[in-house]
């Protein structure tokens, strides 16, 4: 039986859950991964249990970074099972350009998970364009100076553009 | 029943494929939703329900359906429901509408038409009614 509103449901401590694939450099397909990308899924057995109509409802919603910050904690949780290798995790441009406490809760969930800042590539995903430039350059910079690694998710999909590669600088 | 027009083939519809066709119910009432799901997936259809127009809108970006149940009194979630009609409309201009919804008055179905819903009905309405004309709008003979 749903009683709670959806939103409730998903930010809910266990909530999400997180699922790891590899992602491997084609030029070397021998070699060992370069990271394990955590993907997000919803709450199970709901209808966002699909991460497109996850952050799709998230969206509208106007709670991508209350959701971007869930998904953010239960892939850095959950990679705590995966000792020594380096992880993938996504986040929207959206909200690195509208939450501006994003780099000391990244910080926080570091501390509370006990995964090092360079064992972490954050994978910046697009959606739409109506960015805070400046907010975004400043959350990319500070998750720089804690020593993250940046990258861009399905870049040159959908709505992806060239900005966003001069501002991520991506591997830099 | 009032103001049914005449159905449309719905774009992508599983009428042509083996899959159930597939339905998406939106109403902020669990009490209503339940007996709704359980009907129609017994009448053979694929169901899908949502309280909330964010999460309905969300499905439809990402899956098909081939028609829609529509209640318009969506206030607990602070959207009404002519606007997620508008809404739906602009996204997915040739998806059947229904509408289902208490106290419909003049002004509310005639917006309701312009915007191109298929049908509006009053609950409560006999589900065998209800079915009669979701039959009729996905092609499929009841």
């Amino acid at each position: 039986m749903r009683s709670a509103a959806l939103l409730d449901v998903i930010l809910r401590p266990g909530s999400l859950h997180a699922h790891f694939q590899p992602v491997v450099d084609l030029a070397a397909p021998h070699s060992p991964p370069c990271y394990w990308e955590g993907l997000i899924r919803g709450p199970r057995g709901t209808n966002v249990e699909r991460p497109d109509v996850l952050f799709g409802y998230a969206r509208r919603k106007r709670a991508e970074v209350e959701v971007d910050r869930a998904s953010l904690r239960t892939v850095l949780t959950a990679a705590r099972a995966l000792p020594g290798v380096t992880i993938g995790v996504n986040v929207h441009a959206a909200t690195l350009a509208a939450d501006l406490e994003l780099v000391p809760f990244v910080g926080e969930v570091l501390t509370e998970t006990g995964i090092a800042p360079d064992s972490v590539v954050l994978e910046l995903v697009e959606h739409g364009q109506a960015w805070d430039l400046r907010a975004l350059r400043l959350n990319l910079e500070g998750l720089r100076d804690i020593g993250m690694r940046l990258a861009l998710d399905d870049f040159g999909v959908g709505q992806a553009n060239h900005l966003m590669l001069l501002e991520c600088r991506p591997g830099s | 029943m009032r103001n049914l027009r005449g159905g449309r083939e719905p774009a992508g519809s599983s009428q042509s494929q083996a899959s159930p066709a597939r339905l998406l119910i939106l109403d902020d009432e669990e009490a209503i939703l339940l007996p709704l799901a359980q009907y129609f997936t017994e009448e053979g259809y694929a169901v899908v329900t949502s309280r909330e127009p964010e999460e309905a809108e969300a499905l439809l970006e990402c899956e098909t359906f081939d028609l829609v149940i529509l209640d318009l009194a969506l206030t607990r979630f602070g959207r009404e429901g002519l606007e997620v009609l508008s809404s739906i409309r602009a996204a997915h201009p040739w998806l059947p509408v229904i509408i289902l919804s208490a106290n419909v008055c003049t002004d509310v179905e005639e917006e309701a038409q312009r915007l191109g819903v298929e049908a509006v009905l009053r609950k409560p309405q006999p589900l065998g009614e209800l079915a009669r004309v979701v039959n009729l709008l996905i092609g499929r003979v009841s």
